[in-house]
Formats: structure tokens, sequence, C-alpha cells
């Protein structure tokens, strides 16, 4: 049953009284649990309704359903990680480097609000006044940047909504019209039907006696006939508007509802009150279920929570539940960094900021407080960086600082990853060095890739290509030494032996090289110090011993005839000794001419220069056998 | 130079012309047998060719060079040398000489063999001078190479 309210009443808000409706009171935190930080996409969550107006239900997938179990929103079809949403980050950041709304300007809105608030929240009889004074309220509080629009749509929300019911009230008094007048022609006809059965029963139902049949019997009949026509006729109108009455009240239910569950969904938990609030003053029909489409996140949000059809009164709980929860959340943020325990006021905060974004005590929130909480929250930002482009030192750092920060932080968990990663890649180094030294390039190559690809910035990787710098020169160095050793050029390998035993250290033959190298040209220097102390001593033969020691030197070991200081002790001493070497030389060469006579003639003359020589002596036997023997 | 037999042979009477044959085989016999006696005699016994042997130079160095060109048949030296040294090779001796009179290094040397029995008697030792007839010959080994330029001591004389 509707009640009128006054014109002056009508004329500023047209707002029919309301009739109460208890209050239903949803599972406290359910709102909060399933209420995420919403993407900024749900902003438009008004406007998607007004597309689905025409299938009487709102919203598909538009509201975000948070998942606390792993830090996701799943919104719209897609999933977003709040931790790695960027626009997420972005938002919260913002807020946390934003100064809190403390100037006159943000108190006037602030005072604005809880006005309505206040004064929707004792609504609860046809007050006119009351509600005209919200409705002021709301196109003043729509003047101030914070409140993003939200009065002024909510305010034209109520007046659509008025003008709805108006027009509604036009319907039905002329359906109460069309009552009336139905009402006569079927009392007319009556009346003429009672002529015509000559019954004369009147209105009152009583039958009159002596009415005659007349002419005007065919009249009536006419007339009846022409009555039923227009008494279907009207009723076919009074049952059109009755229709009519009906689709325009659920169309604005529905645009009404839609404005509510898009402040709802951007958490504007205010307006929503405030819209809900009003909700039952505009539409008295007692019909306050919320038009869902069917297993759509905004049916599962109310339905899944309270079990029941989701109504405009769930929703005024969710909101004031919301709200409440949003500043037990703040109250519980200061304590912690009172406490010092910035990890969990962190969290608590970033959950306040998703649920309260445009609460009072979320706005007004201290800025040095805020600025705490964004160091901190900066420290987690670039710890998650460190350990995603595996820089592990940088990660410890930031953990260390995170310790510092939070008395409570515990880091077990992050430097335990940490530990593992860089011991990972220290023992792929480790192996690295084991296939250098092994000279396993492949097996080297494979383990510094893996200990790169573990901790990219690993600072033994840096000392390690070092090494390998080195082994690379090490390279050109052995086969530098290969060259010198097959030219024989022992002295320089072992001038230059240092160099040489670090490149070939790792080769056993080639070490082997070196050191037959080193032994040779010491050997030889050996042999040339005695062989001038010989000739130093012993003037007479001295320089002829020297000889036979080089020749002899020479003719064992092709390494040494190929010394270049021996060959030129050789040539000095040969110059010096020459009636010797030429003696020798002459006779060997008439020898092998078969000339053994001249043969023997030679080395008998070289012995006769040098009596000790081997060489002449030996010469002297041999030949002596062959030309004893002989036949002649 | 053997010296030939001076005895002349014995005569045979005519009363032996009715000797018995055995008697005639006999003496044959024993005329051979002092043939014999006589020839070993005299190989045996010092040669008394007492010939004076005359030195002549000797390139010592131009035979180093090349001591096979000296080995033209008939050419038989005569050197005076000094034994230097003496190896023994079984019963032949191969001795270096040096020709104190040959100008020239001093340390040059000869060799020359000396067969057994080639000495005549003399007693060749170290340090002292002979004169040396000396043939130069080619030879070959027992494998059959040649073995060329050789002094082979023919005949020693002391020298005064």
């Amino acid at each position: 049953m509707n009640r009128i309210l006054p014109l002056s009443a009508l004329l500023a808000w047209g707002i029919l009284p309301a009739w109460g409706q208890a209050p239903y009171s949803p599972q406290e935190n359910a709102p909060s649990q399933q209420q995420g930080i919403p993407d900024q996409q749900t902003g438009g969550a008004s406007s998607s309704s007004k597309e689905q107006q025409s299938e009487k239900s709102l919203f598909g997938n538009e509201l975000p359903l948070m998942d606390p179990s792993n830090n996701t929103v799943r919104f719209n079809g897609a999933t977003f990680d709040l931790a790695n949403n960027g626009l997420v980050r972005a938002r919260f950041e913002k807020y946390l480097n934003t100064p809190p709304e403390t100037e006159e300007e943000n108190r006037e809105y602030r005072r604005l609000i809880e006005k309505m608030l206040q004064e929707s929240r004792h609504l609860r009889s046809a007050d006119g006044v009351a509600l005209v004074s919200i409705g002021r309220t709301l196109f003043k509080a729509a003047e101030y940047d914070q409140d993003g629009g939200q009065c002024g749509a909510l305010a034209s929300a109520i007046l659509s909504a008025m003008d709805a019911n108006r027009s509604i009230n036009r319907v039905e008094r002329r359906n109460t019209e069309l009552d009336r007048e139905i009402a006569k022609l079927a009392k007319d006809r009556n009346r003429w039907d009672n002529y015509n059965t000559n019954r004369g029963t009147s209105s009152s139902g009583k039958g009159k006696e002596n009415w005659k049949v007349s002419g005007s019997a065919v009249k009536n009949k006419q007339a009846i006939a022409s009555t039923i026509k227009r008494e279907a006729y009207l009723e076919g109108v009074k049952a059109t508007n009755e229709l009519a009455n009906k689709e325009n009240l659920l169309n604005a239910k529905i645009q009404y509802q839609a404005l509510l569950i898009g402040m709802f969904v951007q958490r504007r938990f205010d307006h929503a009150v405030i819209g809900a609030r009003l909700y039952r003053h505009l539409f008295r029909d007692g019909d306050a279920q919320l038009h869902l489409k069917e297993n759509s996140d905004t049916a599962k949000l109310f339905g899944s929570s309270l079990g029941t059809t989701p109504t405009v009164t769930a929703m005024d709980s969710f909101s004031n539940n919301a709200r409440k929860d949003v500043d037990r959340s703040i109250a519980a943020i200061t304590l912690l960094l009172d406490q010092n325990r910035l990890g969990e006021a962190t969290e608590r905060m970033a959950e306040a900021f998703a649920l309260g974004e445009f609460m009072q005590s979320v706005c007004s929130f201290p800025l040095e407080k805020k600025q705490r909480i964004a160091r901190y929250w900066q420290c987690r930002k670039e710890l998650l960086g460190a350990v995603n482009s595996r820089d592990y030192g940088r990660a410890e750092e930031i953990v260390a600082l995170m310790h510092q920060l939070d008395s409570a932080f515990d880091d077990s968990l992050p430097m335990s990853y940490i530990s593992a990663q860089k011991n990972a890649s220290d023992l792929a180094l480790r192996n690295a060095a084991k296939a250098l030294a092994a000279n396993d390039d492949a097996r080297f190559n494979e383990e510094i890739a893996k200990a790169a690809v573990i901790w990219p910035r690993n600072p033994r990787i840096e000392e390690s290509r070092k090494e390998l710098e080195k082994y690379d020169q090490q390279d050109s160095v052995k086969d530098e030494f290969r060259s010198l050793f097959d030219q024989k050029n022992f002295r320089y390998i072992a001038a230059n032996q240092k160099k040489y035993a670090v490149a070939v250290f790792s080769d056993p033959e080639l070490y082997g090289r070196l050191e037959t190298a080193v032994t040779t040209v010491a050997e030889i220097d050996k042999t040339i110090e005695a062989v001038r102390e010989v000739m130093d001593k012993d003037t007479t033969f001295g320089v002829y011993m020297a000889y036979e020691r080089l020749a002899r030197m020479a003719a064992e070991n092709e390494n040494f005839a190929a010394d270049g200081e021996l060959q030129k002790i050789r040539h000095e001493v040969t110059l010096r000794a020459h009636r010797f070497h030429s003696a020798l030389e002459e006779a060997a060469r008439r020898e092998e001419d078969r000339e053994m006579g001249s043969a023997l003639a030679g080395y008998m003359k070289a012995q006769a220069i040098y009596p000790a020589s081997d060489r002449a002596r030996e010469g002297i036997r041999r030949v002596t056998d062959v030309v004893t023997r002989a036949e002649y | 130079m053997a010296r030939r037999c001076s005895r002349k042979p014995r005569k045979i009477s005519s009363k032996s012309s009715r000797v018995s044959p055995h008697t005639v085989r006999l003496i044959a016999g024993g005329c051979v047998l002092l043939l014999a006696v006589a020839a070993v005699a005299e190989l045996l016994s010092p040669n008394e060719d007492s010939s004076p042997l005359h030195p002549v130079s000797f390139d010592v160095d131009g035979y180093r060079q090349g001591g096979s060109r000296f080995a033209t048949p008939g050419n038989t030296y005569v050197l005076k040398a000094r034994v230097e040294s003496i190896d023994s090779r079984g019963n032949d001796r191969v001795l270096a000489v040096s020709l104190p009179a040959q100008q020239g290094e001093k340390t040059n040397r000869l060799p020359l063999v000396l067969k057994d029995g080639s000495s005549g008697g003399v007693n060749v030792t170290r340090g002292d001078t002979f004169l040396f007839e000396v043939t130069c010959r080619n030879g070959r080994d027992e494998t059959g190479r040649p073995v060329k330029g050789i002094f082979i001591v023919n005949r020693v004389q002391p020298s005064k």
C-alpha cells in the first residue's frame, strides 16, 4: 500500500515513503574474503550494466573475485596476480605516497557523507524532509572531486526512480478511472438487461415489479452489446497499463540496482549504503531482490556467502561490514606500526586499501606511517625483482634490510632459496675449474653456462672468465712452445721456462718436452763451462780435449748438436785445433775412400798432435785391423 | 837374395854301375834330403844381402791425400824413418814412423806394415831410426773390399 507524500515533497523529491524492512546480517567477513583489490576496469561496471538492461539482469563476470590462496583475482574471465599486477601495484604505491585527505575541503566532503549516512540510517518512515535533505546533500557532495561523480549519479538515479514511480502512479490512477468506467458500464448493462427481461433488478439488487417490456428492448440490446464491447476494450487497456507498469517498475529497479551494484563493486561502500537504504523508500512493493544473472560473479558473491537470494539489504549489510572491516584494519595497522611489525602492517594496509580505498579511515591515514609502509613495500618489490632477475647478491642485501625494518620478518624462506641458488652456481663454477684443469673444454663451457644461468651476477664468474682468458692465452703459448721445440730452440725455451711451464704444466707430454729442453741446455752449459776451464788450464792439449769432448757431445744427441752455444764453441775450438781437426777429418774421408794407408796416416798424425785422442786411437785401431787382415 | 849351394854333387864310380837299385834309390833320396836341408838352411839363414839402402825423400802430406797412387807396380821406396809407435797384430806389426829428414810438420806419420820375417833379423824398436825398403800395395780385405795404399816393408836396415 502506497502512501502519497505532500506535493512539495514530491516536487522536491517525489520520494514515496517506504516501510521498514528488517535488516539482514550476513556472515561478517564474507565481503572481505571475497573482495580483493579490483582491477580499474571494474569502475565501468555501471556502464556495462546499462548495456545489459534489456536482459533485465545485471553483471556477467564483471565482479572481481579474489583467491587468497594464491593472491590472484579473477575478473572478466582473466586472472591477475596481485603481487605482479602493474596497475594494482601502481595504484597502491600511489596511495602510499599521497598525502592524506586532511584539507578542509576533504573534511567537508567527509562530513557530508557522514551526514547522509546518519540521515539514511534513521529513515524508517515516510520522512519527506529527510529525503529532501539527503537529496540536497547528494548534489552538494557531487561537487567535490574525490566523490568521482558518485553522489551525482546516485541523485540522478533517485530522481529517475521517482520519475518512474510518478509514471507508475499516473498509470495506476488511470487504471482506477478505467475501473470506475468499467463498473459504470457494467451497471448500465445490467440495467438494460433488466429492462429487457422485465425483472427489473435495481442496482441494489431488489426486484422491481410491473416493469413493462417496451420497444426500447431492442435498443437496450444494442446498448448492451456496445457496452460489452467497451468493457472488453477498457479491460484490455487496463491490462496493458498494468503490464506497462510492471515493466516500468522492473526497469526502474534494474537501473537503480545497477547503480548500487556498480558502487558496491567500485568499493564506494558509503554510497552503496546510502543508495541501499533509500531503495526501500523508492520501491515500496517490498521486492528487494537483486536481479542478477544466474551464475555470475555477483550472484556468487552474495549467494555463496548468504546461501539465499541476493537482496539489496544483503548488499547493504555487506557494505556496512566492509566499512567496519576497513576501520578495524586501519586500527590494527596503527598498532602493528607501533610494534615495528612492518611486514604484517604492509599486508593489512594492502588489504585495507583493496577493500576501502575510498573510506574515510583509509584516505586520512597519516603520511609518515604510509611512508614507512611504502619503504617496506618497495623493499618487497625490489626483493621480488632481484629474485626474478636472479640477482641473489642484491636479494640478500634487501632481505637484510627488511629484517632491519621488521623485527618479525622471517627471512628463512628467502635466504634458503638464495643460499641454495648461490651454492648451486658456485658448485658449477668449481666443476668448471676442474674441467679447465683437465683440459675438458666442453665440460668447462657447460658448467660455466650453468653457473651463469643460475646466478648471472655471480662475482666468481668474472674470475673464471679471467682464468679462461689466461687459458686461451696459454693455448697460443703452447703453440709457440711446440714450434720452438720442433726447431730445437731449447735455449730460448729454457730462458723463458717459467712462461712455458705455466702453459704446459697440465700436458704431460709438453711438460716432458720442457724438461728435456731445460736439462739439455743445462748439460750443454755445464759442458761448455768445463771445456773452457780445461782450455784455460791446459794450454797444450786442452783445446784438443775440448774438441773431442764437444764433438762427442754433438754426436751423442742431435739436440746437443743443434744448440747455438755449443755450435759456437765448437767452431771456436775447431779453429784453435784446426790441425788436429783437419787430420781427423782427412783421415775419416780417406777411410771412406778405402785409402786405408792414407787414413791410417791421418789418424796417426792426429794422435801425434794429441796423443790422448780417443778418436785417433779408435781410428788407428779400426784401420789397422783392416790393414793387417787384408791380402796384398 | 838366396845363397846358391856351392857344393858339387858327388861323383858316382863305375863300380856303382853295377850297384843295386836299392842302393841307387838310397843315394838319390839322400841327395834330395840334402837339398832340402840346404834349402831350409838357406831360408833360415840370415839375409846376408847387405847391400846398402839409400833413403829418398817422401811426400807424406801427398801420401795422406791418397796413397793408392803410390801403389803402381815397381814403386819401391827406401825411407829413413824413426819408429814412433809399434802396433802388433799377431806376428805382423804396423809401425808409425816419422821422417825426421822431411821438412814440414813434425807430426806427420807414415804407417808401415812389417810382416813377419820382413825385418831380416833387425830388431825394430820404438824410438830408433831405420832404413825401410817399402813397397806401396793395394789389397782386399776378407769381404773383398779394396784396401789401398799400404806400405809393406820389404827389408829393414839399421840406420847408422
